[in-house]
């Protein structure tokens, strides 16, 4: 080994990359060799030194870095509560689909719809539906967005959606049920996608 | 450890400025140690701080859970602070009192306003050995400079120093023969023996 191949090593050694092998090698030469031996004393002096450095107090800076920080995006913030949440999450979004789909068919829905099997025993004059004296509508009769009449006989329920309806309790045989606000319809709706009203 | 670093990266990121805190407070005195020994005072070390913070915090969603968060923030860190030294040197060569940083000559310390002389941090530099390591980095090529630092100042591994810096091992480990034989040199000359 020459002296230049023993520096070389030295630096090896001091990054902590020097194999057993080797290290024993350098140790052979650094006995034989004064130059290089203080070589690698002085070397070995210069880390110990550079180390001493790292004495300086440093300042207490985390309200100065906090301060400093931007706020949080409200769009990550929302994403963040949204991710704590999951099932509440679920069901806002479930009612705010249903709600906005339902709203849309609310506003347009302002035209006379009538449902019952028997259309043709109807009397229909502008949005006044008439069941004429005489008359029987079997089943239900459900009428939103007008007038309704009944001078004959409805055998199942009465339904009134946003609108009036004059008739004798008598003459319709199920139940009356009268929806004059969003709500009510909703509920209406709803429950009769359950076969409870 | 760096698992539970990874972490408060994570919640953070997702908003918990507890967990950002948190981060603050691990690693605050190692980007201000860093801070201070690349750009050789404290008032201008506070900004890049600050600065550096401000930086992760900003990008915490570019951060990789698969890296250490060690290393990220380092890097930040470390290339703020040549960035700074750059913007530093460019000031300098434009200004009109440009003789006043002759590289050369002036030793860094003396430039220090002297109310910063008087601060404790300074005192504890008193001894002369000290003075001079402290001169003789200062005044190291600023690719020397970081490597050293982040070895002998941080204790970081050949190989962490190549992940912060982004480049080869074999570079780091030229840069680290080099810059200390340069410090030994220097250590030596100021010693006046052989």
């Amino acid at each position: 080994m020459n002296c230049k191949e023993a520096v070389s090593w030295i630096h090896e050694y001091l990054d902590g990359h020097l194999d057993q092998e080797y290290q024993e090698k350098l140790e052979a030469h650094l006995g034989k060799c004064s130059s290089c031996r203080q070589h690698f004393r002085k070397l070995e002096m210069t880390e110990a030194r550079i180390r001493m450095l790292y004495q300086t107090d440093a300042p207490d800076m985390t309200d100065r870095i906090m301060g400093s920080l931007p706020a949080p995006p409200k769009k990550r913030k929302v994403m963040g509560w949204l991710k704590r949440h999951p099932a509440l999450t679920a069901s806002v979004l479930f009612l705010l689909v249903m709600f906005s789909s339902v709203a849309t068919l609310w506003d347009t829905n302002e035209e006379l719809t009538i449902s019952t099997s028997e259309f043709d025993k109807l009397i229909i004059e502008g949005n006044r539906v008439i069941v004429p004296e005489g008359q029987t509508i079997n089943g239900n009769l459900v009428v939103e967005n007008g007038e309704i009449v009944i001078q004959g006989m409805v055998t199942g329920d009465l339904v009134v959606i946003d609108g009036e309806y004059m008739a004798s309790t008598a003459n319709i045989a199920g139940r009356i049920t009268i929806v004059n606000r969003m709500f009510d319809w909703l509920w209406y709706k709803i429950a009769g996608l359950f076969g409870t009203v | 450890m760096d698992l539970y670093e990874t972490r408060l990266a994570q919640l953070a990121r997702n908003g918990d400025r507890l967990a950002f805190r948190e981060l603050v407070d691990l690693y605050q005195q190692k980007i201000f140690h860093l801070a201070y020994r690349m750009v050789g005072n404290s008032h201008e070390a506070e900004d890049v701080v600050q600065e550096t913070f401000l930086r992760v915090y900003t990008n915490l969603h570019r951060y990789d859970p698969s890296q250490k968060f060690s290393t990220w923030i380092y890097r930040i860190g470390t290339n703020l602070c040549i960035d700074h030294l750059r913007k530093r040197k460019r000031k300098h060569k434009i200004s009109l009192d440009a003789n006043l940083y002759d590289s050369d000559q002036a030793d860094g310390y003396d430039l220090l306003p002297t109310d910063e002389r008087e601060q404790p941090d300074h005192q504890l530099i008193l001894s002369e050995t000290k003075r001079q390591i402290r001169e003789a980095i200062d005044h190291m090529p600023d690719q020397y400079k970081t490597i050293v630092i982040l070895r002998y100042l941080h204790d970081m591994s050949l190989q962490e120093i190549s992940e912060v810096v982004d480049m080869p091992v074999t570079t780091i480990k030229t840069r680290l023969h080099r810059g200390r034989e340069y410090l030994r040199g220097k250590i030596e000359h100021n010693q006046g023996s052989g």
